[in-house]
């Protein structure tokens, strides 16, 4: 596709989704809302594991990180959601390049299995901290009886209030709670992919699969590497942290099991299915594994994960590019018979094929 | 004033000792040629230069600047850019994005400025212009949309000069730029690197085991066997050195 059809499908795409909640039920909403954080969530990954090269089977854990901090500043400080989101973002940014530090030192398999401790080790840790995270059970972002009355409570001698009630939609617009959440995601959504998608077309972006590729050309051509890949694992966990809080305002509660290793399983699948190397990929992706377990019986749940690894180890096999490289191959493939039937065609001179901009790119977002 | 200075830089792995004193300058733009048996430490010279090893002794001086002191990602700040032996190109980019990359330690931009994208589309473009530029200079603007994978081994080769140039060095290393080349492709490359030479008024340091290209285009030979230096001159003296004669030929017995 031309730039120029591509950004008017973009749009019609934009614009059909916009429209959407005003016309199909809630539940259909919120599983678009879900399919919002699952996808800014594997974003985060792609960016660090499709983009960089640092294999991540951790990645649950930051959203988790980010749900848990959404819950107990907005549940136990009164801060506001906006607020909570900046401070999830952010503080996870700090806990990735925590984590990003070690990992300059391992690479490739090693680096796998240490993010994978991650993901074990994550609900341990909310289950330790039960005081504030409500261990096992994990807690609600709803109010809970009496939890309103202030005064009480500071009589108690707790600093438990609640600013809020759940996410809910301003008067102003008009809108019903979960199609103001969708817009809001949608909103939120479209300012990370378009923000990751400028820096991977940047220098920096050059630079990160450069080091994934080959660090001493990386090097010798000026690149930080060391700088480059800590910084992009917390700029990774930070957008796996937005999808997090994505998570706790669409759920209105955060328990441990959501955020097992199973979910950081789900994320590299919906990066992976999608084309991690790719901007659409997460979301295309996201939408995959969604819509996937939507259709899964209710009482078979238990067995989404063995489809995952069906999925995943066909694709692999099929299309290592994921859905998004398939859909490039393809595009690139009829392009070629269209230039040679032009070419072939009366009154075509062979110079009239010019070097066309558009030639599928391994960096070129489809 | 030499632009760089070897001075009795030794490198041990274990106990082979890959360079042993090794000690000679460049002038600025000249062509020298740093030839040698394998395994005389040319290409281990060119990585200590890079800052890819740490030398055990000695100094290296670029400009008066000690380089020592500076890391690996600094160099091609300084103006030193190189290619590789065994290619270092960035299959997963495009050739034109590899001569790209080239430019990075020329360009700026970091996470924030590049998400945002605004104000680096200007530089970015130049870049794009720069680097299109180049690889229609050496006769790759046909591929400069293709992955940089896949390609005949000579105009990989090529491709990693134009990215070496991207960085507008004062010192460009070419690592072995003959092998693997054609007779034809080999004559014209020589013929390439002088007119680079003038061009972008480069100093060139430049392993190779082509003879002949090495003694038609090269002012200047270092030849160098087991870590040292045998013999530094002009080609021709250089050629009828016993002790140059011997380390190709091996000595009578």
């Amino acid at each position: 596709m031309s730039t120029r059809l591509r950004w008017a499908v973009f749009g019609v795409v934009l614009v059909v989704l916009a429209a959407l909640p005003q016309f199909v039920a809630d539940t259909f909403v919120n599983r678009m809302s879900e399919i919002l954080w699952v996808a800014v969530a594997a974003l985060g990954l792609a960016l660090v594991t499709g983009y960089n090269g640092q294999i991540s089977l951790g990645h649950g854990a930051f959203v988790g990180f980010g749900a848990y901090t959404t819950m107990v500043l907005t549940v136990d400080y009164g801060v506001p959601f906006a607020v909570a989101g900046l401070a999830a973002v952010a503080g996870a940014f700090v806990v990735g390049v925590a984590v990003g530090l070690p990992a300059l030192r391992i690479t490739g398999v090693y680096l796998a299995l240490v993010t994978l401790g991650l993901a074990v080790l994550f609900p341990q840790i909310v289950v330790r901290l039960g005081e504030i995270t409500g261990g096992t059970v994990g807690r609600q972002l709803l109010p809970r009886p009496g939890y309103g009355d202030t005064a009480l409570l500071e009589e108690l001698g707790q600093r438990r209030y609640l600013a809020q009630a759940g996410f809910r939609a301003p008067a102003w617009t008009g809108l019903a709670d979960d199609q103001w959440r969708f817009y809001v995601f949608g909103v939120l959504a479209l300012v990370a992919f378009m923000l990751v998608r400028n820096l991977t077309r940047s220098r920096v972006g050059r630079s990160l699969v450069a080091i994934r590729d080959n660090e001493t050309a990386a090097e010798v051509a000026g690149v930080r590497v060391d700088q480059a890949k800590v910084i992009t694992f917390g700029v990774s966990a930070g957008i796996a942290s937005l999808g997090g809080w994505m998570f706790a305002v669409l759920n209105n509660a955060v328990s441990p099991t959501s955020f097992t290793i199973t979910l950081s399983i789900t994320l590299l699948v919906a990066a992976v299915l999608g084309g991690a190397a790719s901007i659409v990929g997460p979301l295309v992706g996201a939408s995959v594994v969604v819509l996937l377990r939507e259709v899964i019986p209710a009482e078979q749940q238990r067995f989404s994960q063995v489809v995952f690894g069906v999925v995943l180890i066909i694709v692999m096999l099929v299309a290592p590019g994921g859905i998004v490289g398939l859909y490039r191959r393809a595009e690139a493939s009829l392009r070629r018979r269209w230039l040679a039937s032009r070419q072939s065609g009366p009154g075509r001179t062979g110079d009239a094929v010019d070097q066309d901009q558009d030639l599928p790119t391994p960096l070129q977002e489809a | 004033m030499a632009l760089l200075e070897v001075e009795g830089i030794g490198v041990r792995f274990g106990g082979v000792v890959a360079l042993d004193g090794l000690t000679f300058d460049i002038a600025e733009h000249e062509i020298c040629a740093l030839i040698g048996p394998n395994g005389a430490g040319k290409t281990t010279l060119f990585n200590v230069v890079s800052r890819l090893y740490d030398p055990d002794e000695g100094s290296l001086r670029f400009a008066g600047t000690d380089l020592l002191a500076l890391p690996a990602h600094a160099i091609a700040g300084m103006g030193i850019a190189r290619t590789f032996q065994n290619l270092a190109l960035v299959p997963g980019l495009t050739v034109l994005e590899n001569v790209m990359i080239g430019a990075h330690a020329r360009t700026n931009g970091g996470f924030w400025g590049c998400s945002l994208g605004l104000p680096v589309r200007s530089s970015e473009r130049r870049t794009r212009d720069d680097a299109m530029s180049l690889l229609s200079d050496l006769g790759l603007a046909a591929v400069a949309q293709r992955p940089a994978a896949g390609l005949p081994y000579g105009t990989l080769k090529r491709i990693e000069l134009a990215r070496a140039l991207a960085a507008r060095p004062r010192l460009l290393m070419l690592d072995e730029p003959a092998s693997g080349l054609t007779h034809g492709e080999v004559a014209e490359l020589g013929a390439t690197i002088r007119r680079l030479r003038d061009e972008f008024e480069l100093t060139v340091l430049l392993v190779e085991h082509h003879m002949g290209m090495v003694m038609s285009i090269s002012e200047h030979v270092v030849v160098m066997e087991f870590g040292r230096k045998i013999a530094d001159g002009v080609p021709t003296e250089v050629a009828e050195d016993p002790a140059v004669i011997a380390a190709y030929l091996g000595t009578p017995s």
